[in-house]
């Protein structure tokens, strides 16, 4: 166990369905993805996040922000290309939560990152996906896809792990 | 309404029976609410004061699997 928070946090993949008509379908589609919390103004809203280690944002279905309060209005805007398309996405600094899986004894992480709203979510399963800049550097992430399961650890795991010179998250 | 296999692991596949197509709401392992569309979903949720759930969407019965967010 790793200071108040328990670590490590090992989280179960989820199962997503698959097409009936799919090569693939004898095998489960299992997601890395994790229970995160958007803090706002209006109070917390729950989604399940897939933990994508090939993005490079938090990003997140726009009708988060509007549950919990996040006004986009005065939002700097990019345009991002994802597959199928590109996309409007609005910045802003918003405050998240992670709590241990069920049965783990610890105290939730809250912590501050670039959030990056979709004007349109492309309406996965998850509501968010939680990139490197903003999740990778908060936490050390290690996934099995034989165990399917991913585990969650502080953010100089990595480095104690390995030896190499951390470098605390900005 | 269960949503875990035996493995322990959550399954969005459990629900698609009954949800296809739906963002639900959750609280455990029990729907609290479901509609096809995420606002009106947030909003029955606030006029019911409920704010302990978490939402996911079910695909579609012939939805193509999603790579990455395409």
């Amino acid at each position: 166990m790793d200071g108040e928070h328990g670590f490590p946090w090992v989280f179960r993949y989820i199962e997503e369905p698959r097409h009936p008509g799919s090569l693939f379908r004898e095998r489960p589609l299992l997601r890395p993805a994790v229970p995160v919390t958007f803090m706002g103004p209006d109070g917390p809203q729950q989604v399940f996040a897939l933990v994508d280690s090939g993005a490079d944002h938090i990003l997140a279905a726009p009708w988060i922000a509007q549950a919990v309060g996040i006004d986009l209005h005065q939002a700097p805007e990019e345009p991002l290309k994802v597959a199928g398309g590109s996309h409007q996405v609005k910045f802003v600094t918003g405050r998240l939560e992670l709590s241990p899986p069920t049965g783990t004894v610890g105290v939730p992480v809250q912590w501050e990152a670039q959030i990056g709203f979709f004007d349109t979510w492309p309406s996965p399963s998850w509501g968010a996906v939680l990139g490197q800049f903003g999740f990778f550097d908060r936490f050390t992430v290690t996934m099995s896809r034989q165990a399917t399961m991913l585990a969650v650890q502080d953010w100089d795991e990595f480095d104690e792990r390995f030896g190499i010179p951390g470098v605390p998250p900005a | 309404m269960a949503t875990e296999q035996s493995s322990g692991r959550f399954s969005v596949a459990a629900l698609q029976k009954e949800y296809a197509g739906c963002w639900v709401a959750l609280r455990g392992t029990t729907v609290i609410e479901a509609n096809a569309n995420p606002y009106d979903l947030v909003a029955q949720l606030r006029r019911r004061r409920i704010k302990d759930t978490i939402i996911l969407r079910v695909p579609d019965v012939d939805e193509l699997e999603t790579v990455g967010l395409g």
